[in-house]
């Protein structure tokens, strides 16, 4: 293992990733460009594409090679066997008991939060939300280009070049905390937590890259455990979609101090899924020793 | 199979089927350029785009007799025992080149609406394009019912009976169509255009939903079911040549 070309190749990538990224994304801000608004969402699905972009050019000028499928290749084949199914099944499954689950448990907290009359006021009958969830897997699959973009850089090179580095549970740490500071140029203008909270933006900086980092070592997982990087592009983008059946009868509004903080409800919202992302680090340091 | 799949994309001479998606950002590109935003801001731009994305979601439907009949001929038995994978999987290799075409599709869709978004000035347009936007993946969905109506017949029949099939297919609607007109009730054709879907899809959102849902599973479900079918017709083929 040659770790100074790791190492080269890893700083290529992470220039070329933040560059394609930042300097649009900068150069729209400071000529007056708004968060909210369909050019900044035209920037965002573009953002998705760069760390694959980069991957392709890092592995292009350093003479790595561009395999499709196998070890240290982008992953971009399916294989059911030797048991894999049942991670994807698995797979299929994470996003609804970290979300929905998380909703439950902060509704248990805080059970004045809920308020079914929220679900109503989206027009949609109460048996849609059974159909919420599968809704979230379809518009993930349909719309999965963007986050498969984001995947492949960070998930199929980024991840596995730290893990030469620095083992698991650094390549997650840092891995995670490189993926949430990609994002700080939109967290800065408003993406997911607005721009009027508490400690704004640092407290959304925090926040957000504690989430990275564990959603991180779970999709990290799922890929290392399937071989392949489509169900991590999947759960990314049922992420991104949004599609939280519980989410709808959630109130925050009643919620009064600290916890009436967007970064707070988020957190607290992602505590489930904080610690399945705590049980993938574990696992992935089991996996690296029966590797070794 | 990543062999397999590759000659079939220079099969169907895959490089013009990539080359129009791009072109359609081209088009796109030179329609931001050259039209006045007034225009731009009217339902016209979305309904050429809705049209583009529809067009290029028939495309796949013609690959298949290219993707099989680049196989057929003499020999054929010597051919399949040289390569590398069971009949099952050079099954599966069509089957995924085509629903690779599908995603590539519907995936340049998806970035081209949100161009198309950028040109909207009013929330209501947005709206509508965002519906228009949710129709594509049903559209797209519907094709690949088509495919996996059409696809065991060439796999397991070859192109010529393939295609004979297909015809069939094409008759069968078209006569279809002519018997609504002619027994139907055809009020129904009179009120209807794109744009009331639309506001009906805006004014049903369980609907929306429902369908949005449905079709895609559904559509997925017959692909499946459809490869399982001509993998048993292809692995109990006897060849010509045997």
């Amino acid at each position: 293992m040659n770790k100074k070309l790791t190492k080269k190749r890893l700083l290529i990538y992470l220039a070329l990733s933040f560059a394609l990224v930042w300097v649009p994304m900068i150069i729209y801000f400071a000529t007056g460009g708004k968060y909210d608004s369909p050019m900044m969402n035209l920037i965002l699905a573009y953002s998705m594409l760069c760390p694959s972009i980069a991957v392709l050019v890092t592995r292009k000028i350093t003479k790595e090679g561009i395999p499709l499928i196998g070890k240290d290749s982008l992953q971009l084949g399916i294989n059911l066997k030797n048991k894999r199914w049942i991670w994807f099944l698995l797979g299929f499954v994470a996003p609804v008991i970290y979300w929905d689950l998380g909703q439950l448990v902060f509704m248990a907290i805080f059970p004045e939060t809920y308020n079914p009359a929220g679900f109503d006021a989206v027009g949609l009958p109460r048996i849609a939300l059974f159909l919420l969830p599968i809704f979230g897997w379809v518009t993930g699959i349909v719309g999965s280009i963007g986050a498969l973009g984001e995947e492949i850089g960070w998930r199929t090179y980024l991840y596995p070049k730290l893990e030469e580095l620095m083992g698991p549970v650094g390549s997650v740490i840092v891995g995670g905390i490189i993926w949430g500071v990609w994002h700080y140029p939109a967290i800065l203008q408003g993406h997911n937590f607005g721009t009027d909270y508490w400690g704004a933006p640092w407290s959304g900086f925090f926040e957000f890259t504690f989430s990275c980092v564990t959603m991180g070592a779970l999709l990290y997982l799922v890929t290392k455990k399937t071989g392949s990087i489509w169900l991590a592009a999947i759960m990314h983008a049922v992420n991104n979609s949004g599609a939280r059946a519980f989410g709808l009868c959630l109130d925050t509004e009643v919620l009064t101090g600290i916890w009436a903080e967007e970064p707070i409800q988020i957190f607290m919202g992602n505590v489930v899924l904080n610690i399945m992302g705590v049980i993938a680090i574990v696992m992935l340091v089991k996996m690296k020793k029966e590797e070794d | 199979m990543l062999g397999l799949l590759y000659k079939d994309y220079i099969a169907v001479k895959g490089k013009y089927f990539l080359m129009a998606l791009f072109g359609q950002f081209l088009l796109l590109t030179a329609i931001r350029l050259t039209v006045v935003d007034e225009v731009l801001d009217h339902v016209l731009p979305a309904l050429v785009m809705m049209m583009l994305c529809c067009l290029a979601a028939v495309l796949p439907l013609f690959f298949e007799p290219s993707l099989m009949k680049a196989d057929e001929g003499r020999k054929q038995k010597q051919y399949f025992l040289s390569l590398p994978v069971s009949r099952r999987q050079y099954v599966a290799s069509k089957y995924i080149f085509l629903a690779i075409a599908f995603y590539i599709i519907q995936s340049v869709a998806t970035f081209e609406f949100l161009m198309c978004q950028v040109n909207m000035k009013s929330e209501e347009m947005t709206a509508k394009l965002s519906t228009f936007q949710m129709l594509v993946p049903t559209f797209i969905a519907l094709c690949l019912v088509i495919c996996a109506l059409e696809l065991p017949f060439f796999v397991g029949m070859g192109v010529k009976k393939g295609m004979a099939a297909k015809e069939s297919l094409i008759f069968i609607v078209f006569f279809l169509v002519v018997a609504y007109v002619m027994f139907g009730d055809l009020s129904i054709v009179e009120e209807a255009n794109l744009m009331s879907l639309v506001d009906y899809f805006m004014k049903h959102p369980e609907i929306s939903m429902s369908v949005q849902v449905l079709f895609p599973i559904v559509s997925i479900l017959s692909y499946y079911i459809s490869y399982l079918i001509s993998a048993r017709f292809f692995e109990g083929k006897e060849w010509e040549d045997e």
